[in-house]
């Protein structure tokens, strides 16, 4: 995120959120992943249909910020309220089954030893 | 009778008479005297010869005195009936001439003066150098308001530029967003208060935008730059934005209108903006629940928002109503139809269509057409809460259940660089750098949707773990150990 980089854009961030600028939901940071919930569905809103397409793969909320040239903070608004109405889903970041098994990490250390 | 017409004849006219008179007493005093008959006959013939030149004499002379009377009084009246004028003339310059100028309203013609008088001329040299006078303060003051106008406007949006800026710095507090979406807020509204001084003393708006404007976006622009933007109920979307050229007058015009329609109807009420496509291009109607207004000041307005009736900054008054004001310029400059009604709500309708050469269609239009407000958005009245932490939320606080998570492939392993060049020639997507997902590595050329793509399949092999790619290399260091 390039602190010194600003875009304007005619639609104020206010208007978005209606004015809110606290997400409804406090798991969301800017490295949170989130995708397009199934079924394809769109939210009649422009703004967020645009949010919604771009988050047909998964995407970090500081990348969707990145992309819209959007506020990460206003970003965490705007996916929550995404999330609430079922449009979104958070990737959870912390799934027991992301992270590998002993065997598993044992085998990839021996791999890397032998590099 | 004669004296009195004139001084110089007098002593003249009455020699003859005298002179008469003279020889008649001489003519007397010689017969008491002399006692000679002959001289009083002579003497008197010569009398009555004289008196008779006289009495001819003093009747041409009075003939001549009629006339130059008549002529003079003729010349007096002449001059009285000019004093007359010339009065006039003074008391319509004084009263009102003058306070036309210095109030900027149209003057009354003077009234003329008789023909080919000097007067005259100099009078109408007086006028036209008046009317140049005033144009050119006019003009000398318009230069000047949309200067700072402009100034004014320019310094609002380095405020909103500060105020994003300061979001940027903390991506994580909600709020400092909120701070900066107060500030933004009332710059955004600074600003559109400067571009209209800018716009009434005929300059084109300060910004520009790039890319076309969808419909719904101009209304959602313009509703930013009001008080009471909460209030704002757009609906319908017929896939249509204004061309770039022309989206910036728009928004403002919009804007204005919508700041009319909510200062002017109770602050508990909706105002209404509904969008369709005509076939000469496209409508935005606005109904506020107002009072609306009297038929005679409804027509007064219409011509104004329509642009028919010319304001510009001199005609303002005290208390400046700038909205329609402005609203009429960009009908005019640009093309756009703007109608003032009653509404169907009570108050007032404005429509304003946006003629078909100054749209285009937009590709991607949602598929919903009843665009309704999603996070059921309370219609409080202006502005913002009193306070900031109205929201129970999470501030800057870090969340609790999201600790460094999504960096489980490889945050912690300092050989990094090595399995990178190895991905390379693997088909597993290089994941190292950008599971952290830090927005930084954006400005690669992939699209969001790429980005997510990968993403996604990279989630998607991780979930079936075990299988084949990964494990398959593992294998063999296995047997060794």
């Amino acid at each position: 995120m390039d602190a010194e980089e600003y875009q304007d854009h005619p639609v104020r961030s206010y208007v978005l959120t209606s004015g809110r600028a606290h997400p409804s939901r406090n798991t969301l940071r800017p490295e949170t992943l989130v995708c397009a919930a199934p079924g394809h569905r769109q939210p009649p809103d422009r703004q967020a249909a645009e949010l919604v397409r771009l988050c047909s793969g998964t995407l970090a909320l500081a990348e969707a910020a990145a992309y819209l040239g959007r506020p990460v903070s206003l970003l965490a608004v705007l996916v929550s309220d995404l999330v609430d109405q079922g449009f979104l889903t958070i990737r959870s970041n912390h799934q027991p089954n992301v992270l590998p098994d002993t065997d598993t990490l044992e085998k990839v250390l021996d791999g890397l030893r032998r590099l | 009778m004669s004296s009195t017409s004139s001084a110089r004849p007098a002593g003249g006219r009455l020699v003859l008479p005298w002179l008469s008179a003279a020889v008649v007493l001489v003519a007397f005093l010689v017969t008491v005297a002399a006692g000679t008959a002959w001289v009083t006959w002579v003497a008197g013939g010569v009398a009555v010869v004289v008196a008779a030149a006289a009495a001819v004499l003093t009747r041409r002379r009075v003939a001549r005195d009629r006339a130059e009377l008549e002529r003079r009084s003729r010349a007096q009246h002449q001059a009285e009936t000019r004093a007359d004028e010339w009065s006039r003339v003074v008391e319509s310059v004084l009263q009102e001439q003058l306070p036309a100028y210095l109030t900027n309203k149209p003057a009354p013609s003077l009234p003329k003066l008789w023909e080919g008088s000097p007067a005259q001329l100099a009078l109408d040299e007086a006028v036209a150098t008046l009317r140049l006078l005033r144009e050119r303060r006019d003009a000398a003051v318009e230069v000047s308001v949309r200067a700072l106008g402009r100034k004014v406007q320019a310094s609002a949006h380095r405020i909103q530029e500060e105020a994003a800026r300061m979001v940027q710095r903390h991506p994580t507090d909600a709020d400092i967003l909120a701070t900066s979406m107060r500030v933004d807020h009332a710059a955004a509204q600074q600003a559109r208060q400067a571009s209209g001084l800018a716009t009434l003393s005929g300059q084109a708006p300060g910004q520009l935008w790039n890319d076309p404007l969808p419909l719904p976006d101009v209304v959602r622009a313009a509703a930013g730059r009001i008080t009471a933007f909460r209030r704002v109920d757009v609906s319908g979307d017929p896939a249509l934005a204004v061309t770039p050229g022309v989206a910036e007058p728009l928004i403002h015009l919009v804007a204005e209108l919508l700041a009319n329609a909510t200062q002017s109807s109770p602050p508990s009420t909706q105002v209404v903006v509904v969008l369709r496509q005509v076939q000469r291009g496209a409508v935005i109607e606005i109904d506020d629940g107002g009072v609306g207004l009297d038929p005679k000041r409804l027509a007064d307005v219409r011509e104004i928002a329509a642009g028919r009736t010319v304001v510009g900054l001199a005609d303002l008054g005290e208390i400046p109503q700038m909205g329609l004001a402005i609203v009429g310029t960009y009908a005019r400059k640009y093309g756009f139809r703007v109608d003032l009604s009653e509404s169907v709500y009570g108050g007032l309708r404005a429509v304003v269509l946006v003629p078909s050469d100054l749209t285009e269609t937009v590709l991607p239009a949602p598929a919903l057409p009843s665009p309704v407000e999603p996070p059921a958005s309370v219609p409080a009245d202006d502005a913002w809460p009193e306070s900031l932490g109205d929201v129970p939320a999470t501030p800057a606080a870090p969340a609790p259940e999201a600790p460094a998570p999504t960096t489980p492939a490889g945050a912690g392993q300092p050989g990094l660089p090595q399995r990178r060049s190895r991905r390379a020639t693997s088909d597993v997507p290089p994941t190292t750098d950008s599971v952290p997902a830090v927005a930084r590595d954006i400005t690669a050329m992939q699209t969001a949707e790429e980005a997510g793509a990968w993403m996604g399949a990279f989630f998607a092999g991780d979930a079936g773990r075990d299988t084949t790619e990964r494990p398959a290399p593992a294998d063999t260091p296995t047997e060794d150990r």
